[in-house]
């Protein structure tokens, strides 16, 4: 429930952002539906290294990866890219955490196949919990 | 008697006084319990013969600093450092020859199940803290500590 907790908070965070609006609302966590339009964005928890603190507390190491999907020209796929820093860039309050905090680890580059874009960041968020 | 349970890490738990809470978590402790061996080998002996001095414990703790949410106290001397366990312990009254040694009680348990088993309690100096910070996302605290007050630690250990 811990993580998942982390994801709810995620998927709340992007709910009413420019992102959502720009994407049409087609975020989704680890799949889309099937000839979904795009351009949309799929992120996924990769990830979780739990370690342990005396007292019972609990540190999260989560690596979420954000693969964009575009059907215009590459500058646009980095402009989403920009809104999902901006969106990460305050602290996400998650139940049982005492806040988590992205910090983008890697910045994609672009990619045409398919008639489309595609371009991969990744992130590390960490948390406390106790 | 013989042992029958293996210590490992998780089973342990860390109290520094009672500030602990409120300023760092503690992660990972190194403790050594020691005496200073003095040579008193003399003519005639055919072999070291040596003794042993008081008993030291010292070692370092490794954590996670906490922020709290009270008003912010600025250290700058001794007084106004008195509620901050990062200024108190390692710059506080004990600095000054005629003050009371300025300690902190450290418990270190090996193995905690609400009763003292394996355990060791010093009053403690803290002669550093060591701060790093990450922009990626660590941060933590290393303290440096020593047997501070003349007496001997006391070491608790299930037989």
């Amino acid at each position: 429930m811990s993580v998942q907790n982390v994801m709810i908070a995620l998927a709340n965070r992007f709910k009413g952002s420019t992102l959502e609006t720009a994407l049409g609302g087609r975020i989704y966590a680890d799949s889309g539906p099937a000839d979904a339009a795009i351009p949309l964005l799929i992120w996924t928890l990769e990830s979780v290294a739990v370690s342990k603190i005396f007292g019972g507390a609990q540190k999260f190491d989560m690596n979420f990866s954000f693969a964009f999907y575009e059907s215009g020209d590459q500058t646009t796929i980095h402009t989403r890219s920009s809104q999902l820093e901006t969106l990460l860039a305050t602290k996400l309050s998650a139940t049982g955490f005492d806040r988590v905090t992205f910090v983008r680890t890697n910045s994609g580059v672009p990619s045409f196949s398919d008639d489309g874009w595609t371009m991969t960041d990744k992130y590390k968020a960490v948390g406390y919990k106790g | 008697m013989a042992t029958s349970q293996y210590i490992i890490g998780n089973d342990g738990a860390v109290t520094i006084g009672t500030e602990t809470n409120d300023q760092m978590k503690v992660k990972s402790f190194a403790v050594t319990l020691s005496r200073n061996s003095s040579d008193l080998t003399a003519f005639g002996d055919t072999g070291k013969r040596k003794k042993l001095g008081l008993l030291d414990c010292t070692g370092s703790l490794n954590g996670i600093p906490l922020l709290g949410t009270g008003s912010p106290i600025t250290a700058s001397n001794s007084t106004s450092g008195q509620s901050l366990l990062f200024y108190k312990t390692t710059f506080g009254t004990s600095i000054a020859a005629t003050s009371t040694v300025n300690t902190a009680v450290l418990t270190l348990k090996l193995f905690d199940d609400g009763t003292a088993k394996a355990q060791i309690v010093s009053n403690v100096v803290f002669s550093s803290f060591a701060f790093n910070s990450d922009k990626s996302g660590d941060a933590s605290v290393t303290a440096s500590f020593e047997n501070g007050d003349g007496n001997a630690p006391v070491l608790t250990w299930s037989i």
